[in-house]
């Protein structure tokens, strides 16, 4: 539960780089952008937090797994593309409200397909659906407010870029959770989700741009290349806990938890980057009210804990994969139960620390080419939800490692 | 967010809340796959791997989501 709300803080801080950038650089490229932030997460962090070798382990117990990680990698790539369009029409702080519709799809297919919610009793069938509705009730509330700050073209255009992301990632988290319930570690999942990402990206940049004018295009964007990565760089870290909120607690809580992100979503768009500013007083009511819906509906969900009866549920669906694509029991209990499955090597090859390296130079070196945002941003706002940000994340990362060793 | 609704919670404070059922799950587990062999003697798990992921419907519904999100984002551009 706490991996899922400390996810929350990361996503929603992740977007807001892209406030910073000049909107006349292509969503496309964009994307691209972070995206390659986001591989280079992927790969350097995993190397930081366990190293690297784990990852050969997992693929030789569930080699199919590499399938569904690139699956969802392809997805994601899609969907964070979809955001760039539905931010740029109808604004952060109600594009994330919409989009975060997808735990509502997560909690469908975790149901369907993965046994989750089976034999939970009238109690949390209720958290769960009440919470469901009332979210369902907040995101109309801010499709109404949306259609009231921007012309009608742009409203639909953002409204469906927005719900297509929801979509997209709503059914990502079938992978998500199929690779959990195989036992395989997050931090092994990712750094094949990456792949499916990078190379998504590369080919929607190259196919919708071209490949002379992308090129002249990041070329003209040295300067704010990488306030993207880091975007992309932030979205790892919540991800990452949100994985781990995936794994340990189902899509059905883990998701929606994470989805408390449209919360930090608003606090950046309406305290750091002064949306909403001049608007109608029914607009405000409207979005806040939206996003309070919302984020009760979360709580309720997140109050709905699986009992003993649900998680024998979950087992029957893990032995489905099991019995399916013949990986070992014991591995599959482990990896639900957070335990060793075998011994490992601990510790970081010289491969793990040139991952490390190499992104740290990369970063740095963009950032000393970057030039301050040229839009008006509140610094001290930013600087209050980035130390919230990272006491969560040090916090929860303390609180996993003693329970889990991050596995 | 790290205690929320003890009331509604049956288990121990625990982020990971599987250990009571290792018991449960050891021996379910003997028993669901006497009780598979029992039910389909003659029909086992698919050994191929590609025929495995192309007949998992875990698969044929992220692939149609992921082809149907491409399909918007071309319209959007």
């Amino acid at each position: 539960m706490f991996c899922g709300f400390t996810a929350g803080a990361w996503l929603g801080g992740a977007e807001a780089p892209i406030k910073l950038v000049n909107p006349e650089i292509s969503p496309i490229t964009v994307s691209l952008v972070m995206v390659c932030g986001v591989f280079l997460a992927r790969w350097s962090v995993p190397a930081l937090v366990r190293g690297t070798s784990h990852i050969r382990a997992d693929v030789g117990q569930a080699p199919h797994l590499v399938v569904w990680a690139i699956l969802a990698g392809c997805m994601w790539a899609v969907a964070n593309t979809l955001t760039i369009y539905a931010i740029r029409n109808v604004g952060l702080s109600i594009a994330f409200p919409l989009w975060n519709t997808n735990s509502l799809l997560g909690i469908f297919w975790g149901f369907l397909l993965f046994k989750e919610l089976h034999a939970a009793g009238w109690k949390r069938w209720l958290g769960v659906i009440g919470g469901a509705i009332c979210m369902f009730a907040g995101a109309t509330l801010l499709a109404v407010a949306s259609s009231h700050e921007a012309a009608p073209g742009k409203a639909t255009l953002g409204i469906a870029a927005a719900l297509g992301a929801g979509i997209l990632w709503g059914t990502m988290y079938i992978p998500y959770r199929k690779a959990y319930l195989t036992g395989m570690n997050p931090l092994s999942f990712i750094t094949f989700f990456t792949v499916g990402e990078l190379i998504t990206m590369l080919i929607l940049a190259i196919s919708y741009r071209g490949a002379a004018l992308l090129w002249h295009e990041l070329s003209t964007a040295r300067a704010v290349l990488f306030w993207l990565m880091l975007g992309g760089f932030v979205w790892v870290i919540g991800d990452l806990f949100q994985q781990y909120a995936t794994k340990y607690v189902g899509i059905s809580r883990g998701i929606p938890l994470s989805n408390t992100n449209q919360l930090w979503g608003l606090l950046w768009g309406v305290l750091v980057f002064h949306e909403l500013r001049g608007a109608a007083h029914i607009t405000y009511e409207q979005v806040i009210g939206g996003s309070i819906l919302m984020a009760l509906g979360a709580v309720a969900i997140a109050l709905s804990s699986a009992t003993e009866s649900e998680h024998s549920s979950w087992k029957d669906a893990a032995q489905r994969e099991g019995d399916r694509y013949g990986v070992e029991d014991a591995y599959v209990r482990a990896g639900m139960e957070g335990r060793a499955y075998e011994s490992s090597s601990e510790g970081r090859s010289v491969l793990d620390w040139l991952l490390i390296l190499v992104t740290t130079a990369l970063f740095a070196a963009l950032a000393i080419i970057s030039k301050p945002p040229q839009v008006d941003v509140s610094f001290g706002w930013a600087a209050a939800l980035s130390v919230v940000m990272f006491t969560l994340m040090s916090a929860c990362g303390v609180a996993l490692w003693r329970t889990t060793r991050f596995r | 967010m790290v205690s929320l609704g003890p009331s509604l919670s049956l288990l121990p404070a625990s982020p990971l809340t599987l250990n009571l059922v290792i018991p449960k799950m050891a021996l379910d587990s003997e028993l669901h796959t006497e009780a598979a062999i029992l039910a389909n003697p003659t029909d086992p798990a698919p050994r191929n791997l590609f025929r495995a992921i192309a007949t998992d419907i875990h698969f044929w519904i992220p692939f149609s989501v992921l082809l149907g999100g491409v399909f918007l984002l071309d319209k959007l551009r």
